[in-house]
């Protein structure tokens, strides 16, 4: 076998392994395919105070998140806080509340939520109706409602809580 | 559900639902009419801003650069974790030939990584994983240094 017969059959070989290579990929993405997913779009902002809050009648809870992406099955919520440390059971409550209100105020059917804080961030899924949402936060909605009726509020005095409190100087309750 | 009693009152905002889960004496004050401290007035002013630019932010986004394909794929184009990869790129590989060789081979290869992606949900999960693992790495660095400047 003479030095091109090498140079010539080595040539060849990654000739072949080329076009294999190429075929297996070809085979891989039309024949093996998985299901095609969709990048989230972003769909509605919250631009500014004048932009209206989502409002669900059916179960009196109005709320405007800060902004929503489609994603291929649903729509994602997203929640920002503008603290540095974690999220707060708080936060959920409320973000869980905005997301009723976009259920039944709109044609967005959030599945999950993002809360984000400027360190962290939490996906929650949100795979229930409107009904177990409802129940999973009925109990603050109806504490919300007792306020605007002017109706005496439990406190929860807490010194983490208390000290950022903005009534905390009017507050007999206080834990600080 | 309490349809009837959600009909009889107006609805109740979700940042009260909110704050009912905090501590629901503070809705009662509020619902009095007291004012909130003088501290607590400058924090709401300072968080009304923040979200004002974290919206501004993502409005904007949408029609600057929008490249950072794979992140704009899993995450979205204007979402908050894609400008934070942005960001990392404009402020920590391109100032570097390596970066800037790294950024370049990316741009190159992404978008056939992304139809992948889009054909598998196995690699779009791997995907998922590994840029994830990135953004967390990203968020320790910045809080590192954030440390290291207070
Ligand atoms: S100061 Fe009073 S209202 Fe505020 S969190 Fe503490 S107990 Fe609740």
């Amino acid at each position: 076998m003479t030095f091109f017969d090498v140079v010539e059959s080595m040539a060849l070989q990654s000739y072949i392994m080329y076009i294999i290579t190429i075929i297996a990929i070809v085979i891989y993405i039309f024949l093996l395919r998985g299901t095609p997913v969709k990048r989230p779009r972003l769909v509605w902002v919250d631009k500014s105070r004048k932009t209206k809050a989502f409002r669900n009648k059916a179960y009196g809870v109005s709320g405007k998140p800060d902004c929503i992406y489609k994603l291929a099955d649903g729509y994602r919520l997203v929640e920002f806080k503008s603290r540095k440390s974690g999220i707060y059971e708080s936060d959920r409550v409320q973000a869980k509340a905005a997301a009723l209100a976009a259920r039944g105020g709109s044609k967005y059917k959030i599945t999950e939520i993002l809360i984000q804080t400027k360190s962290t961030e939490e996906l929650i899924p949100l795979n229930m109706s409107d009904e177990q949402l409802y129940q999973d936060i009925k109990y603050y909605i109806e504490l919300a409602q007792k306020a605007h009726q002017g109706e005496p509020l439990k406190a929860i005095p807490e010194k983490r809580k208390c000290k950022y409190c903005a009534y905390v100087k009017v507050c007999t309750e206080k834990a600080c | 559900m309490n349809k009837n009693s959600s009909k009889k009152t107006p609805p109740v905002a979700a940042s009260d639902v909110g704050r009912a889960a905090f501590c629901p004496h503070f809705l009662e004050l509020k619902q009095q009419g007291h004012t909130p401290s003088k501290q607590a007035q400058y924090l709401m002013k300072q968080g009304s801003q923040a979200h004002a630019d974290f919206n501004q932010s993502i409005t904007r986004a949408k029609s600057k650069d929008k490249r950072c394909y794979i992140a704009s794929y899993l995450y979205g184009i204007d979402d908050p974790r894609t400008e934070s990869l942005r960001q990392f790129r404009d402020k920590k590989l391109l100032p570097h030939k390596a970066g800037r060789f790294f950024v370049s081979a990316y741009y190159r290869t992404s978008p056939f990584i992304i139809t992948l992606a889009q054909k598998s949900s196995m690699i779009n999960k791997l995907l998922n994983t590994a840029i994830n693992g990135f953004m967390t790495k990203i968020k320790d660095l910045n809080n590192n240094k954030n440390k290291g400047d207070s």
